[in-house]
C-alpha cells in the first residue's frame, strides 16, 4: 500500500468519515436527480395525456365535417372521471390520435375505470355512458390509475353540452405549458433542492477538524504541501465520485419505487422518471468539483502547529441580510407589478424565492452571531457559557447545523400557507342549502323542465327520501321557504336567518336567505335540482347517474354532493401546489433531520478532545445534551421568527400573483409538520448527545505521547 | 529531595488513597495487572513508566474515570470503583483536579472562563466562579490575563491556567498527566516550582504521570510502573 493510500484508507476511523461524506453526497445527488425525472414524467404524461383537453373553437362555426368535443368531470366513490363527449363523422378533419373514436351510445373507457365499471351495478355507473366499445390504450394515459371515459354521441348530442366546442386539434400540448404551473413546479423543486445541496455541503465537512489535523501533522513530518494536496484532494474527489454514484445507482434502484408516488391523486409511469445522460453528468461533475474545491481550502489553512485547536471565525458582516432584503423587495415589487412586468412572471417569482429562501441562509450566521452576543451576556452555567462562546466566536458552523432546519421552516409555512389558499376556496362548503347526503345538478338555461318530469324519472332511484328545486326568473334565484328549511339541517342552519314559509332568494355572498320580492314562482324556470338521499354510497351513485342523464340536466358541470365540491379543489392549480408543498415538506423535514444529526455529531467530533476533557474533569451526561441543546437552540431561534415572517409573505405573494385567491390561517398541515420538525430536533439533540457521549469518553482523547 | 519507596508503600501517615488488586484490559492488552498502590494525604507521588507501560491507565483508575475490571480505589474512605459512572462523575468534580499535557484549555473560552469551569459545572453561577477563578489566576501569577482566550498566552501560562483551574474546587486530590509534556524545559521548571509549592501550601495530594525523571525529582516518592505492574526502583534503575 503506497503512502498516498495508506493515508486515506489507512484507518478505520476514516473509512467511517468517508462512507459518511459518501452516503450524504449520495442523497443529495439522488434527490437532485428524482427531481429531474419527475419534472420530465409530469410533463411526459400531461403530453401524453393532453388530448383529453383539446383545442377548440366556437361551436356556432361547425360545419357537418367537424369533429364535436365537451369535456366534463365526472364522479365515482369519490374518484374523479375525465369525461370526454365527441361527435366524430366519418371522415371527420380531427381524430383522437391512436384509438377509434366510439360510436354514439357507445363508450371506451381506461383500464383503470372499466374495472370500476365492471365492478359496480350498471345504474350507479355504467348506464352514464351507454354500451362498452373498449378500453382505451395505455399510451393515451396519464397514469395506469387514470379514470378516463370517451363517450360517443350524435352531433346533436354533444353540441347539446354546455361545454362543447369543434375540435381544432388533439395535437398535445403540454399542461406544464401553463406557465402558473411550471412556476409552482420550480418552487417546488427548488425548496427541495436547496436542502438536499445543504445535506452535500454539511457531509463534506464531516470529520473536517480532524482532517485539518491531519493535514497539519502531515506538514510538520515534513510533507510538502503538493503532496498533502494531492491527498486532500485524491479523499475528496474519490469520496465525491463514489457518493454521485451510488447516487446515480440509487435513483435507477428506486425508480419504481417513485412511480408509485402519487402525484395529483395518480401513480407516475416508471419508464417517464427519465433524465438525460448530460444531466447526470453535470449533476456528477457539479458535486466532484465542489467537494474538490472545499478539499483545497482546507490544505490551504493546513500549515500551523499541529496543537493549535482553536479555528475562530471572523465576525459576520450585517452586509449578509442583503440577499435576503433583495429577494424581499423583488417580490413586493412582482405582487404590486404583477400584470405589467414585461418578463415572464416565473422569473422574478422563481428568482425572488431562491433569494429569499438562500438569502436566509446566508444571513443566518449574523443572526446567530447577533444572538449569540446576547445569550454569551446572560450564561451563568457551565453548559450555557460553552456553547454561547462557541456561538459566538464560531457563528457560521453553529448555523450550519441548523441551516437544514431553517430552510425546511421555511419552505413548511410557505407551503402550509399556500395550502391555505387552496382548501378555502371551496365556497360550496359554506352552502347552507345542500346537506351532506344531498346531490346537487344545475339545470340548462335553454332548458324548460318541470318538477313532476325530474320527480318521476327520479322515482325510479332508490334510497331517494326528498327532491327539492331552486328557480330562477333571470333576475334572482329563489326557494320555497318549506324547502330551505327541510334543506338547512347542518350547521349553517343558525346563519341563514328566521324562514317561515313563503319564497326567499338566495345570495351568492353568503348563507342569510332574504324574503324574497315576488310572491310566486309562477314565470319562473328550475335553476337547481337537489336530490337528498339516505347516504348510503349507492344511492348517492344511482341519483347521480339519474340526473345526470336526465334530459336538460347541465351535464358538464356535473352532478355533486358537498364533499365532492370540496374535493373537485384536488384538480385545481392551488391544490396540485398543495400537493407539491406537502411532497416538499416531507422531504425538506427529513433532510433537515438529517443535516442536523451530521452537523452536530461533525461538530462533536471535531471537538471531542474538549469534550473528554469535560467527562474527565467530572461533566454530567446530561451536561453535553445541554451543550448540544443550546448550540441547535440559540442559532435557530435567532432566525425563527423572521423565518416564518418571509414565509408567510412569500406563500401570499405568490398566492396573490399567480391567481386570484388570498391567503387564511392554515389548517393543521402548519402544525403538524412543525411539530413534526420539533420532533425531529428533539431526537436529533438526544441521538447526538448519545453518540457524543460515546465517542468523547475515550480517555485518549486528552493526550499524546 | 526525592525519597524513592518500592512498590507504592507511603512513608508515614494514614492512607488516602488506597488501590488495591486493580486488573484492566483495553481489547486485548492486558494494562494493569494486580496494582497495589497506597498514598497518603498531602503527598507528591510520581507515576513514573515507559510509554505504554500502564501509567495513564493507573491514572484513569484512580480517578474513577474509568472502572477497573477487578480490584477497588477508595480515596478518603470512599470506594469510588462501587460509584455509579454519575457519582464518580460528581465525585471527580467536587473532590478531585486535573492537569493535562497540553493544558487542554477550551479554545472559545477566556482564562477567567476556564478556570471557573468545574465550578460552573458543578452548579456555581458564572459571576460567583469567577471571585474564585480571579483569585487563582492572581495567585498564580496571572493577573491582567484573565479575559484573554487561550491562543493570546504562552504555553507556560496557559499551563498556569490550567493549573488553576485543576485547583479552582479546592481538591483533595490533583492528577498531573504529564503537565509538562508541552514545554520547554525552563518553562517546565517553573510550571512544577509553582505546582508543587501550590499544593503544598493548600495540602492537596498530587499524583502526577511522567516519563520525565526531571518531573518526578519534584515528587516525595516514585512509584514505577511497567507491562501493568508496579516494580522496584532498583530494577527500574538496572534497566
Amino acid at each position: 500500500m503506497g503512502p498516498l493510500r495508506l493515508l486515506i484508507f489507512g484507518t478505520r476511523g476514516n473509512w467511517g468519515r468517508l462512507a459518511g461524506i459518501a452516503v450524504g453526497v449520495g442523497i443529495g445527488v439522488l434527490l437532485a436527480l428524482m427531481l429531474v425525472a419527475g419534472a420530465n414524467a409530469l410533463e411526459t404524461r400531461d403530453i401524453r395525456a393532453s388530448w383529453l383537453q383539446p383545442s377548440v373553437s366556437e361551436l356556432s362555426t361547425a360545419t357537418s365535417g367537424d369533429t364535436l368535443a365537451a369535456r366534463s368531470d365526472d364522479i365515482f366513490g369519490g374518484n374523479r372521471i375525465d369525461r370526454l363527449d365527441v361527435a366524430v363523422p366519418t371522415h371527420g378533419n380531427a381524430t383522437i390520435p391512436g384509438m377509434e373514436a366510439p360510436a354514439p351510445g357507445t363508450y371506451m373507457a381506461s383500464p383503470a375505470l372499466a374495472e370500476l365499471i365492471e365492478n359496480a351495478p350498471p345504474p350507479q355507473l355504467q348506464d352514464r355512458y351507454g354500451e362498452p366499445a373498449g378500453t382505451l390504450p395505455e399510451g393515451l394515459l396519464a397514469s395506469p390509475d387514470s379514470l378516463v371515459v370517451v363517450v360517443g354521441g350524435t352531433p346533436e348530442e354533444v353540441s347539446a353540452l354546455s361545454s362543447a366546442g369543434v375540435v381544432v386539434s388533439f395535437d398535445p400540448a403540454a399542461y406544464g405549458g401553463n406557465q402558473n404551473y411550471q412556476t409552482l413546479a420550480l418552487v417546488g423543486a427548488l425548496a427541495i433542492l436547496i436542502p438536499a445541496f445543504l445535506l452535500v455541503a454539511v457531509s463534506t465537512t464531516l470529520g473536517s477538524a480532524a482532517r485539518a489535523e491531519r493535514w497539519q501533522t502531515l506538514r510538520t513530518i515534513g510533507a510538502s504541501r503538493r503532496f498533502v494536496k494531492r491527498v486532500a484532494l485524491t479523499e475528496a474527489a474519490g469520496t465525491a465520485i463514489l457518493g454521485a454514484t451510488l447516487g446515480v445507482g440509487g435513483f435507477f434502484a428506486l425508480r419504481p419505487l417513485l412511480a408509485l408516488l402519487p402525484v395529483a391523486g395518480e401513480r407516475l409511469v416508471a419508464d417517464d422518471l427519465t433524465v438525460s445522460i448530460t444531466v447526470v453528468l453535470v449533476v456528477a461533475v457539479a458535486v466532484v468539483i465542489g467537494a474538490v474545491l472545499a478539499a483545497s481550502r482546507s490544505v490551504r489553512h493546513a500549515g500551523g502547529s499541529a496543537t493549535s485547536q482553536a479555528v475562530f471565525e471572523q465576525t459576520p458582516s450585517v452586509a449578509r441580510v442583503i440577499p435576503l432584503l433583495a429577494g424581499l423587495g423583488l417580490f413586493i415589487l412582482v405582487s404590486a407589478f404583477a400584470g405589467q412586468i414585461p418578463v415572464p412572471l416565473a422569473v422574478p417569482i422563481v428568482a425572488s424565492f431562491a433569494l429569499i429562501a438562500i438569502g436566509l441562509l446566508i444571513a443566518g450566521p449574523y443572526f446567530t452571531w447577533l444572538t449569540g452576543t446576547w445569550f454569551a451576556r446572560l450564561a451563568q452555567t457551565g453548559d450555557a457559557v460553552i456553547a454561547s462562546r462557541r456561538i459566538v466566536r464560531t457563528p457560521r458552523a453553529g448555523f450550519r447545523s441548523v441551516a437544514g432546519l431553517v430552510a425546511a421552516t421555511f419552505v413548511i409555512t410557505v407551503f402550509a400557507f399556500s395550502a391555505s389558499a387552496g382548501v378555502r376556496a371551496g365556497a360550496y362548503t359554506s352552502d347552507p342549502l345542500l346537506p351532506d347526503d344531498a346531490v346537487a345538478a344545475n339545470i340548462d338555461l335553454d332548458t324548460d323542465i318541470t318538477a313532476a318530469s325530474v320527480e318521476e324519472r327520479l322515482s325510479q332511484v332508490s334510497g331517494i327520501t326528498g327532491v327539492y328545486f331552486t328557480y330562477t326568473n333571470g333576475e334572482g334565484t329563489y326557494i320555497a321557504g318549506d324547502d330551505a328549511q327541510t334543506l338547512t339541517d347542518n350547521a349553517l342552519a343558525a346563519e341563514i336567518g328566521e324562514v317561515t314559509g313563503g319564497i326567499y332568494s338566495l345570495t351568492p355572498d353568503g348563507p342569510a336567505l332574504h324574503e324574497a320580492t315576488i310572491s310566486t314562482l309562477d314565470g319562473t324556470r328550475i335553476s337547481d335540482i337537489i336530490v337528498r338521499t339516505d347516504s348510503r354510497a349507492s344511492s348517492i351513485e344511482e341519483t347521480r347517474t339519474a340526473l345526470l342523464t336526465l334530459e336538460g340536466v347541465n351535464r358538464s358541470a356535473g352532478a355533486w354532493t358537498r364533499a365532492e365540491f370540496v374535493a373537485d379543489t384536488d384538480s385545481d392549480l392551488a391544490t396540485q401546489f398543495t400537493e407539491i408543498g406537502r411532497l416538499a415538506i416531507v422531504i425538506v423535514t427529513l433532510l433537515a433531520a438529517a443535516v442536523l444529526a451530521i452537523a452536530t455529531i461533525a461538530a462533536l467530533y471535531d471537538r471531542k478532545r474538549t469534550f473528554s476533557l469535560l467527562q474527565l474533569i467530572g461533566m454530567h451526561r446530561n451536561t453535553l445534551t445541554k451543550i448540544v441543546s443550546w448550540e441547535t437552540l440559540v442559532p435557530l431561534l435567532s432566525i425563527l421568527a423572521p423565518t416564518i415572517l418571509l414565509g408567510w409573505l412569500t406563500a401570499h405573494m405568490l398566492i396573490t400573483s399567480l391567481s386570484e385567491r388570498s391567503l387564511s390561517w392554515p389548517d393543521s398541515l402548519l402544525g403538524i409538520s412543525l411539530a413534526a420538525t420539533g420532533l425531529m430536533v428533539v431526537v436529533s439533540i438526544v441521538l447526538a448527545a448519545r453518540v457524543g457521549n460515546t465517542i468523547t469518553r475515550s480517555s485518549e482523547n486528552t493526550r499524546r505521547e | 529531595m526525592t525519597d524513592v519507596a518500592y512498590a507504592g508503600t507511603p512513608q508515614a501517615g494514614p492512607a488516602f488513597i488506597t488501590a488495591r488488586g486493580l486488573e484492566k484490559h483495553h481489547g486485548q492488552t492486558h494494562a494493569l495487572r494486580g496494582v497495589d498502590v497506597t498514598i497518603r494525604q498531602g503527598e507528591i507521588v510520581a507515576v513514573m513508566g515507559p510509554s505504554g507501560s500502564g501509567k495513564s491507565t493507573l491514572l484513569h483508575c484512580l480517578a474513577g474515570v474509568i472502572t477497573p475490571d477487578t480490584g477497588e480505589v477508595t480515596i478518603d474512605e470512599t470506594q469510588i470503583s462501587a460509584l455509579t459512572e454519575d457519582q464518580r462523575s460528581r465525585f471527580r468534580l467536587t473532590r478531585l483536579g486535573f492537569v493535562f499535557q497540553f493544558g487542554q484549555l477550551l479554545p472559545e473560552l477566556s482564562a477567567e472562563d476556564n478556570v471557573a469551569l468545574p465550578l460552573m459545572l458543578a452548579g456555581t453561577r458564572r459571576a460567583r466562579a469567577l471571585v474564585q477563578a480571579h483569585s487563582w489566576l492572581a495567585r498564580l501569577g496571572l493577573e491582567g490575563m484573565e479575559r484573554r482566550l487561550p491562543s493570546e498566552l504562552s504555553g507556560g501560562q496557559a499551563q498556569r491556567v490550567a493549573l488553576a483551574r485543576g485547583l479552582v474546587n479546592a481538591p483533595a486530590v490533583l492528577f498531573a498527566d504529564e503537565p509538562t509534556g508541552s514545554l520547554d524545559s525552563l518553562t517546565a521548571e517553573r510550571v512544577m516550582e509553582t505546582l508543587t509549592e501550590v499544593v503544598r501550601n493548600t495540602g492537596t495530594t498530587l499524583v502526577i504521570v511522567t516519563h520525565d525523571a526531571r518531573v518526578a525529582s519534584y515528587s516525595d516518592r516514585e512509584i514505577f510502573i511497567r507491562d501493568g505492574r508496579v516494580t522496584s526502583p532498583a530494577l527500574e534503575g538496572a534497566m
